[in-house]
């Protein structure tokens, strides 16, 4: 059981790697939505004036 | 709707192995449980490979037809290879500490392994510098196709040096069959994983992409 604290660092790897990976994929949708708002109002804009 | 079945059904993989890891297959005799590693580093290993021969096929497909979806596939794929490869260096010296007593040698399939990383990130460096230019896609998609000779000389590295410059065993090393069902059950869920993340970049980059017309459409009128 000595090496347990290497599988835990190894197992732990992958779940954080694949973890930071979604996160960054979850802000590159935010950020998309905001400029989709931000287009919406655009087009809203166009269309009143 | 497809998506979301998936998700489920990569959830249940995911517990699957887990429960096969760790619950089921015995601990080896000589590597103790550290031996455990195995099944998430190799199977990474693979879906690296797997995402680069997408890279490979997806830059190829560009070329030819010149038609938007293989470059998203192509750039997702990278993505998703760099990010198995990062698991693939992390937990390698992980399992090589306590078993070869360094966390790192430059020995063949090592050293291999490292190149072909780097190069894939910057194929990504190049892919994100030139974003909004229109040959990035072009120049991309060169890159993977010659980004990919490096795969095979990782996964053939134990062959074509000599054996006394290896640390890694020989390919196909035989398994106990409890070990060889836990193997492939993994290699099962990381390459779910894999097409389940993919197919989600790409959509993200086609979203992308209309965005950034869009957004032209109305500058120009």
């Amino acid at each position: 059981m000595d090496n347990l604290h290497y599988l835990f660092a190894a197992f732990s790897t992958v779940w954080i790697v694949l973890f930071a990976y979604l996160m960054r994929l979850t802000k590159r949708t935010k950020e998309l939505g905001l400029q989709l708002e931000e287009l919406e109002s655009k087009i809203r804009e166009k269309k009143g004036g | 709707m497809r998506s979301t079945l998936v998700s489920y059904v990569l959830f249940a993989a995911m517990l699957i192995a887990l429960a096969a890891v760790f619950l089921w297959v015995p601990t080896e005799k000589e590597m103790g449980i550290i031996q455990r590693i195995f099944y998430f580093h190799v199977p990474s290993a693979m879906s690296a490979f797997l995402a680069f021969f997408l890279v490979f096929i997806g830059s190829i497909q560009y070329l030819r037809t010149r038609e938007e979806k293989w470059d998203r596939l192509a750039l997702s794929a990278a993505e998703l290879g760099v990010m198995f490869g990062l698991i693939v260096l992390i937990t390698g010296p992980l399992w090589a500490k306590p078993v070869w007593g360094v966390y790192w040698r430059w020995e063949p399939r090592l050293t291999s392994m490292l190149i072909t990383f780097t190069i894939y990130v910057a194929y990504l460096m190049v892919r994100d510098y030139g974003a909004q230019a229109s040959q990035a896609p072009r120049l991309g998609a060169v890159m993977g196709i010659l980004a990919f000779a490096n795969v095979p000389l990782v996964y053939y590295a134990v062959d074509l040096w000599s054996a006394d410059q290896q640390l890694h065993p020989p390919r196909n090393v035989g398994l106990e069959p409890t070990m060889e069902y836990a193997k492939w059950i993994c290699y099962a869920t990381f390459f779910l994983l894999l097409f389940h993340l993919v197919a989600q970049r790409m959509e993200l980059a086609r979203i992308e992409s209309a965005v950034v017309r869009l957004r032209q459409k109305l500058d120009d009128a």
